[in-house]
């Protein structure tokens, strides 16, 4: 029989097994979150022209290990926590099959060291899209196709213990929300996982010589299947997360469930083919194509944001005003708990995610408008804005709660912990804003001298990018320093945190 | 006349802060605009 403890603040019976994989899979997620947090400060100290510390083959090399320690393995590893938390832990479940779970770990966490050695030998300086006819080494490939089943089969044990514990009636009525979303996010995960298997895996066969070609833009589109939707799976963690947190924090409850739930049901339909605006300059994809997928499809996966952007705050309000912050419109924001690491992580990932990063996803990703953003600066300025000050920033805020419920620790330097999520957003805040800002200018994006002074011409900006570069730099620094008090809180905590019995 | 008051939908400030929302989406969204007409120049 397996074995279960009940959790004395939140009433949850936690399985052992899946209380070890969960606190397994958040630890990975950190330390690769330190490593790309590191590179990210590379980056940014050499795109501060200024500064530009590394030269030009490491700059691009480490941009390529960045991307996939940041926006692969710290979301991805995290995300499997979550999908084993938001099962197992929230329907007090027993986790279905959990060596399938430790399959999942091993899998991913050899296919993420094969990539990280692969780019550091140098046999993959293809940046995080690896375009071909860009080639890496066929063990590049075969890296990212494991960690990518690894995956799929963590999103296997997640639907496998939703029915572990319907079957065994752990619960009544519907799922809860949280398990609702993170069962939106798995259904994605699975469709993208297989356009990743359909690139990858003749991709691999390519590189290996087993194959004599791929077409670039076969691969391109099929790409954006698996490159896009997995930040799709990532906001639907997100989300899950963030109704998870107005709960915690100040007791919200969603102010109409079903229309949350139509809202996840709008990911699940209309993520994927909005993915195409990142084809939006491609050639081989006429005018109608792309005015259909991201003019029309995109803007009702834009819906269930905003329905989500809307209805979450809303709760929170609505919880506020009942513990009798009713003065005016905004007694009930200026009463809030801002003092707790877990709201105002919360708080922070709703402006950055919402405010910066949905506005201008939704300008840069209209057909016509797309023609003076791509490849500029403004695009990463975008997504740094919603998978960092957005998604990153709410996994942090709810690690704040996983430390003392699953690692039964209590949180070591609280006042740390309390300026950490300030550090982190306003800084990324700033950092995705001055990005766009000098975007704007034409600064290209994935350059390792925007100046070109190994360019057969001068490329000459207007005086003010100089200055927008230096914010660029200062406010990175800023945020990598918020990810630094992140990982001295996480790491502190496991290490002499107070223990929790339970 | 029925009170149709509930305290669980009131949420004026979040009203607010998402006419904010989209009045920041307008402006951007009509400012990209202005700056494709004047490097795409037609007519």
């Amino acid at each position: 029989m397996s074995k279960f403890r009940t959790c004395p603040t939140t009433g949850f019976k936690i399985h052992a097994p899946a209380e070890t994989l969960i606190q397994i899979n958040a630890v990975t997620a950190i330390v690769f979150l330190l490593v790309g947090g590191i590179l990210g400060l590379l980056m940014v100290l050499t795109r501060w022209q200024a500064v530009h510390i590394l030269d030009a083959e490491w700059f691009y090399r480490l941009l390529t290990l960045h991307g996939i320690a940041m926006l692969v393995a710290w979301i991805i590893f995290f995300e499997m926590a979550i999908l084993y938390f938001a099962s197992a832990v929230v329907l007090s479940s027993r986790l279905a099959a959990p060596w399938a779970g430790w399959l999942q770990y091993l899998l991913m966490l050899v296919g993420a060291a094969i990539v990280a050695v692969q780019v550091l030998l140098g046999n993959a300086d293809v940046m995080f899209t690896s375009y071909v006819p860009l080639k890496a080494s066929h063990w590049y490939y075969l890296g990212i196709i494991l960690f990518a089943v690894g995956a799929i089969v963590g999103c296997v044990v997640f639907f496998a213990t939703l029915v572990v514990a319907k079957h065994e009636k752990t619960y009544q009525g519907s799922i809860p929300l949280v398990t609702f979303g993170a069962m939106a996010a798995a259904i994605i995960a699975i469709g993208t996982l297989a356009h990743g298997a359909i690139t990858f895996i003749p991709t691999w066969l390519w590189a290996a010589g087993l194959i004599p070609m791929m077409d670039p833009e076969v691969y391109r589109l099929l790409f954006w299947g698996f490159g896009h939707s997995s930040q799709q799976i990532n906001v639907c963690a997100m989300v899950a997360v963030w109704y998870t947190l107005g709960t915690l924090t100040v007791g919200s409850k969603p102010v109409n469930e079903k229309v949350s739930r139509v809202a996840f049901g709008f990911y699940i339909l209309f993520i994927n083919i909005a993915s195409e605006h990142h084809l939006l300059v491609d050639p081989g994809l006429s005018a109608a194509h792309k005015s259909w997928n991201t003019g029309y499809f995109m803007h009702l996966a834009v819906l269930a944001s905003m329905i989500h952007a809307y209805s979450v705050p809303a709760a929170v309000e609505v919880a506020l005003r009942k513990k009798g912050y009713t003065k005016g419109t905004f007694e009930w924001l200026k009463k809030a708990p801002w003092g707790n690491p877990g709201f105002s992580s919360l708080a922070l990932s709703l402006v950055g995610f919402g405010f910066l990063g949905g506005i201008t996803g939704v300008v840069y990703g209209t057909e016509q408008l797309n023609i003076i953003a791509h490849n500029t600066l403004r695009i990463p300025g975008h997504f740094h804005a919603t998978v960092v000050a957005g998604t990153t920033l709410a996994f942090m805020g709810i690690t704040y709660y996983v430390l003392p419920l699953i690692f039964r620790r209590e949180v070591a330097f609280p006042g740390i912990a309390k300026l950490q999520p300030y550090f982190f957003g306003i800084g990324m805040m700033v950092f995705s804003t001055a990005m766009m800002f000098a975007g704007g200018f034409g600064v290209s994006r994935r350059q390792w001298d925007m100046t070109g002074v190994e360019a057969p011409f001068q490329v000459n900006f207007d005086a003010i990018v100089d200055l927008t570069m230096a914010v660029v730099g200062i406010s990175g620094v800023v945020a990598v320093l918020g990810g630094v008090m992140y990982v001295l809180v996480a790491v502190g905590t496991l290490l002499i945190g107070k223990k929790i019995n339970a | 006349m029925a009170n149709d008051h509930n305290p669980d939908h009131e949420a004026h400030g979040t009203f607010v802060l998402i006419m904010i929302f989209f009045a920041t989406f307008l402006i951007y969204y009509l400012l990209n605009w202005k700056f494709l007409g004047e490097v795409w120049k037609t007519g």
